[in-house]
């Protein structure tokens, strides 16, 4: 089976690396932005999509079809973001006899539709968060503002990644938001339906990953917590979930479970459930695809998830039975993004200067960085992924403390520092959070943080120093040192 | 001697050297600083104990300081001159604060505006940022037109004022 990835940055590195690992060829694609990047010279070859607009390129459907055909690739994998949870392109790549390494078309076309989605969850039996069935409206809002219990979100039925999603805090808002949210679906996804559900107060994001064979066996390979999010974007994740009771765990793989019987689940998915303060799960989506966060989960399975479903698309049946999944320790995941903390997370640019990745017991990096890489804001601001597994939490803390002090990235601003604080801030540590925990963070600044300020003062004194006691410039030096060579000889 | 004014954030540090004794804000301190290879390595150490810092020498005094994890801008000035705490590239100029794509000019040169009234609306990673006037005016000029890419800090309009931003 020869494999195009539809996809770019780490998770196309990822995927390219476990096509290496089975000794499968592999096939990139690339915009112009991504003439050079390290996914574009991992695989074994790389085709030319289009312009630098994901648009024309990573989210061009007839390109990256037409890309596969002309490799002479047997199956696409589509990574995560861009189509990856787009039915029409499954179905294209299976209409174009290739295999589509993902759930069925019709499964991501009903877990696209958060409202069909909803619906399959109840009538496989898990727990649903109550509200109308039906799309919102303008009038709809009116006539049942006065009934509908606050605070509550306006979410589009084709949402993703946190975007069309609106706050009501009381029925003055509520027909407000109702247009706010279904401009923004409309810009965002083409389809501006949107759907109420009560606002979960004090809720922890918590997932499960499935991979089922499509036959109706479906694997649950433990749970994912990721409540440290910002602006609904998840920056740090972990498994297992900090402090769950047996019974609450067994709750959960059951439904997850269940939920992938119910569609005869393909591939990968990610059941996410809100946790409530009273310890209640709710269900609110299921995403057909690998996730950004995956990596955690390998670390406490020891699967190598992008393996398995490769080898299941390539018809090999599942090799595990659910008795051989053991989960063993935690596992943390740190999102390093090019987001500068100090201007209030914009997004940063430039060249990547200089580059040491963090590694040792415990550590692993999934990223597609390389020195002298330019980092612009075409695509999303991920550039590595930190992932740190220990015998236990406090032990992958610690690790995880470690490697974010010894990852060095020059020439742009990125979040490592943020990540730090969050990590060593003693609720994180406690796993006393909830989805809510970055609104309130503010990190204090501590007398490290001082001395270290001191220190770098000095070093740009003692180097401005030194620059001027020595003017001439290394290359300066070089030529002449030439120069005396030559004479010499 | 030579004396040195390091200001990383909003904090502002004095260094003086003289030979090889070095004080910072007055405090005598025993400190030296090793180059490893040509490519910006160093060791710092202050007796035994050593940091390893990596050093990038950028335009207007700035150097970036990668250690431990962390990156930190110093920008250094020379001879006892005071350092400005911010750019302050021109009074009134709004540059932007991120690369991206302007998408609204919702102003004309000559224009009264009110301090935080909203200029232009700029486009980046798929979030939009209103930039307002920095305080109440009257608009000089618009240096650019909707549709244009624009990078980090590019000038992007001006205001003229009844009052001028604080300097310090």
């Amino acid at each position: 089976m020869k494999v195009l990835v539809a996809n770019r940055g780490e998770i196309a590195i990822r995927i390219l690396r476990a096509c290496r690992d089975l000794g499968l060829p592999s096939v990139a694609v690339y915009s112009d932005a991504d003439r050079e990047a390290l996914h574009t010279r991992y695989a074994d070859e790389a085709l030319y999509l289009g312009p630098t607009p994901a648009a024309q390129s990573y989210l061009n459907i007839p390109a990256v079809i037409a890309a596969a055909q002309h490799s002479g690739a047997d199956a696409i994998h589509p990574g995560y973001g861009f189509l990856s949870e787009n039915a029409d392109f499954a179905r294209a790549v299976e209409e174009a006899g290739l295999t589509f390494i993902g759930p069925r078309p019709e499964t991501i076309a009903l877990t696209g539709d958060k409202l069909a989605a909803r619906r399959a969850a109840r009538d496989a039996g898990l727990p649903v968060l109550p509200g109308p069935d039906a799309p919102l409206t303008e009038e709809i809002a009116a006539d049942i503002a006065a009934h509908v219990q606050y605070p509550v979100l306006v979410k589009a039925t084709a949402g993703g990644g946190g975007r069309g999603i609106r706050l009501a805090r009381n029925a003055d808002e509520l027909a407000a938001m109702v247009t706010a949210a279904r401009k923004e679906a409309q810009a965002a996804f083409g389809d501006d339906t949107v759907y109420l559900e009560p606002l979960v107060q004090r809720a922890r994001h918590i997932e499960v990953q499935i991979l089922g064979d499509g036959a109706g066996r479906i694997l649950c390979l433990g749970e994912r917590e990721c409540s440290i999010q910002r602006r609904r974007q998840k920056l740090i994740e972990e498994a297992p979930a900090h402090g769950l009771r047996d019974a609450q765990r067994a709750f959960l793989y059951d439904a997850a479970t269940r939920i992938g019987r119910a569609l005869g689940y393909r591939s990968l998915g990610t059941v996410e459930f809100l946790l409530d303060d009273r310890g209640v799960f709710h269900f609110i989506e299921i995403n057909p695809r690998i996730q950004v966060e995956h990596p955690v989960t390998e670390m406490v399975t020891g699967l190598d998830l992008v393996k398995e479903q490769l080898r299941l698309a390539a018809g090999k049946p599942l090799r595990y039975t659910q008795e051989t999944i053991e989960l063993r320790g935690a596992a943390i995941e740190a999102r390093v993004l090019a987001e500068d903390p100090t201007t209030d997370f914009l997004p940063a640019t430039g060249i990547i200067t200089h580059l040491k990745e963090p590694g040792g017991p415990g550590i692993r990096v999934d990223s597609a960085l390389y020195t002298g890489m330019t980092v612009t804001v075409d695509y999303d601001s991920l550039l590595a992924k930190v992932i740190a597994w220990g015998e236990n939490r406090a032990v992958a803390i610690v690790r995880l403390r470690r490697a974010l002090r010894e990852f060095q990235i020059g020439g742009i601003a990125t979040d490592l520092e943020f990540l730090f604080q969050i990590v060593d801030s003693p609720p994180f540590q406690a796993g006393n959070f909830d989805t809510t925990y970055l609104d309130r963070f503010a990190p204090p600044k501590t007398g490290e943080q001082t001395v270290l300020e001191r220190d770098v003062a000095l070093v740009a004194a003692l180097l401005a120093h030194r620059k001027k006691a020595v003017p001439q410039s290394p290359v300066h030096g070089n030529a002449w040192r030439i120069a005396a060579w030559r004479e010499q000889m | 001697m030579s004396t040195y004014r390091v200001a990383i954030g909003e904090r502002e540090y004095k260094v003086q050297i003289v030979d090889s004794h070095v004080l910072v804000n007055d405090e005598p301190v025993k400190a030296d600083l090793i180059a490893l290879n040509g490519n910006g390595l160093h060791i710092f150490r202050q007796g035994n104990s050593i940091r390893e810092v990596y050093l990038s020498s950028q335009a207007q005094g700035v150097v970036e300081v990668l250690t431990g994890g962390r990156r930190l801008l110093a920008r250094v000035g020379a001879d006892g001159r005071r350092m400005r705490r911010k750019d302050t590239p021109q009074a009134g100029a709004v540059v932007a604060p991120m690369p991206g794509l302007v998408v609204n000019v919702l102003v004309k040169a000559g224009e009264w505006v009110e301090k935080d009234q909203v200029l232009m609306v700029l486009e980046s990673m798929k979030m939009q940022m209103p930039l307002r006037a920095p305080f109440t005016g009257q608009v000089i000029r618009i240096c650019v037109n909707v549709g244009a890419q624009v990078e980090k800090g590019t000038m992007l309009a001006e205001v003229g004022g009844r009052e001028l931003p604080h300097v310090p």
